[in-house]
């Protein structure tokens, strides 16, 4: 298991009470239900109904989007999975 | 009392007496609906262009916290919640209306929510359209008298009521012209904007529509229109006080402009229960004023008060049943709901 920390965006603090925290995973995939149990208040946040992370939503494990990512990654001690809510136009 | 206030970007909460404005509560969520519980807390409903829509409690209105649960179609299924646009409550039993269009019902103060399946899973529900606001349960009336009388609005499907608590429904539409006709069912295909009750005959019923101002007094089974005075037809907004018996609309130009005929922001009142309308007392804006009161953005202590919010933010009051108004003095966010809260 590695120590994984999360960072989540102000607008979720209302329903954490935190900004970040720090989960054991032994995979990317891992770290993201460990957050959820952690934080069972986050799910209906993050996903839909039909399991599928919410349109704008983006997460990210280091500097890379999850969406590109292998879901079964190795965590290591220090890496960080950031929860961040898309922005666009100007 | 306090007034509560939800906007696209939080919640404001007004004591009328105090003239006190505290927030914003949950700032960035847009924040849907409110209610008292039976239990004497408050909960208030959140939505977001980002994030899930939710529950948050709150004993004193200053603390809140989301609540384990909120209403939700089954995961897995081919429906999403994506807002709580109203609530209402007889008793302790709360029903919560949602987009997609739904209706979830709570015996322990919003600990719990199951779905009501007479009106979710009805017969007509594949031909049921979505307005402009998306495919929403918006209005829930309650006979206080009985609760197993009960009438809930879908834009843009009508009204329907339920005689047995909710677990079977008909559609209550006949008179309204259609907006969303189905070929398969001739008894929807209407997009009801607002529906409230008489204070004193739970026969009568008054609905605006988007093709018109409505009355029925049959319970929902026909409609007449009911416009003697008013500028236009169209609008969003209906409360009825019910210490005075009067009835507040707020009347815009067309479906296709959405703003206040030429530029004259004006609430209309109808004292004799919609036999006709007049513009409502003084102090409205005597300036042009090109803004709208969304459906859920207009409120009643039933005791005189009578306060609106609008799309620009700002917030009218009445205390004398539409005699006279203001404007207050504070810009919010979009508002979009206005629930008069005993406190």
């Amino acid at each position: 298991m590695a120590s994984v920390q999360v960072r989540l965006p102000s607008l979720l603090e209302p329903i954490t009470g935190i900004r970040s925290l720090t989960v054991d995973a032994s995979t990317a995939k891992g770290a993201i239900s460990a957050l959820l149990e952690s934080q069972p208040g986050l799910k209906v946040h993050l996903y839909d109904e039909r399991g599928n992370l919410r349109p704008h939503v983006r997460l990210f494990w280091n500097d890379r989007d999850f969406a590109w990512l292998d879901d079964e990654a190795t965590a290591r001690d220090g890496d960080i999975l950031t929860v961040m809510q898309a922005v666009s136009g100007g | 009392m306090v007034i509560a206030v939800g906007t696209e970007k939080g919640a404001w909460f007004f004591d009328p007496v105090e003239r006190h404005l505290d927030g914003p509560v949950l700032p960035g969520w847009k924040v849907t609906a409110f209610t008292e519980t039976a239990a004497g807390d408050y909960l208030l409903a959140t939505a977001s262009n980002w994030f899930g829509a939710s529950i948050h409690r709150s004993a004193n209105l200053t603390g809140w916290a989301q609540t384990d649960e909120s209403p939700s179609w089954p995961e897995g299924g081919d429906r999403s919640l994506t807002q709580i646009w109203t609530f209402a409550r007889h008793g302790g039993r709360l029903y919560a209306g949602v987009d997609q269009a739904g209706l979830f019902v709570s015996d322990d103060n919003g600990g719990s929510w199951q779905p009501v399946d007479g009106i979710n899973e009805h017969r007509t529900r594949a031909a049921w359209q979505p307005g402009f606001g998306g495919l929403a349960l918006h209005s829930i009336v309650i006979d206080p008298d009985n609760a197993d009388h009960i009438w809930i609005g879908i834009s843009a499907a009508g009204v329907f009521r339920s005689e047995d608590g909710g677990a079977t429904w008909t559609p209550a539409n006949a008179g309204v012209t259609k907006t969303a006709a189905s070929e398969e069912f001739d008894d929807i295909g209407y997009c009801v904007h607002k529906i409230v009750l008489d204070p004193d005959d739970s026969n009568r019923l008054y609905r605006q529509d988007h093709r018109g101002v409505y009355r029925s007094s049959d319970g929902g089974r026909s409609w007449d229109h009911a416009e003697d005075g008013l500028p236009s037809s169209f609008g969003f907004p209906m409360v009825i006080d019910r210490s005075t018996k009067t009835l507040f609309i707020v009347p815009l130009a067309s479906d296709e402009r959405r703003l206040p005929v030429d530029g004259r922001f004006r609430v209309y009142r109808s004292t004799n229960r919609s036999g006709s309308w007049e513009v409502s007392g003084t102090g409205q804006p005597d300036v042009p004023t090109y803004t709208q009161v969304l459906r859920g953005a207009m409120d009643t202590d039933d005791n005189g008060a009578v306060v609106y919010g609008t799309t620009a933010g700002s917030l009218g009051l009445t205390l004398d049943s539409g005699d006279s108004w203001e404007t207050l003095p504070w810009t919010l966010p979009r508002i979009l709901a206005v629930s008069s809260l005993q406190v």
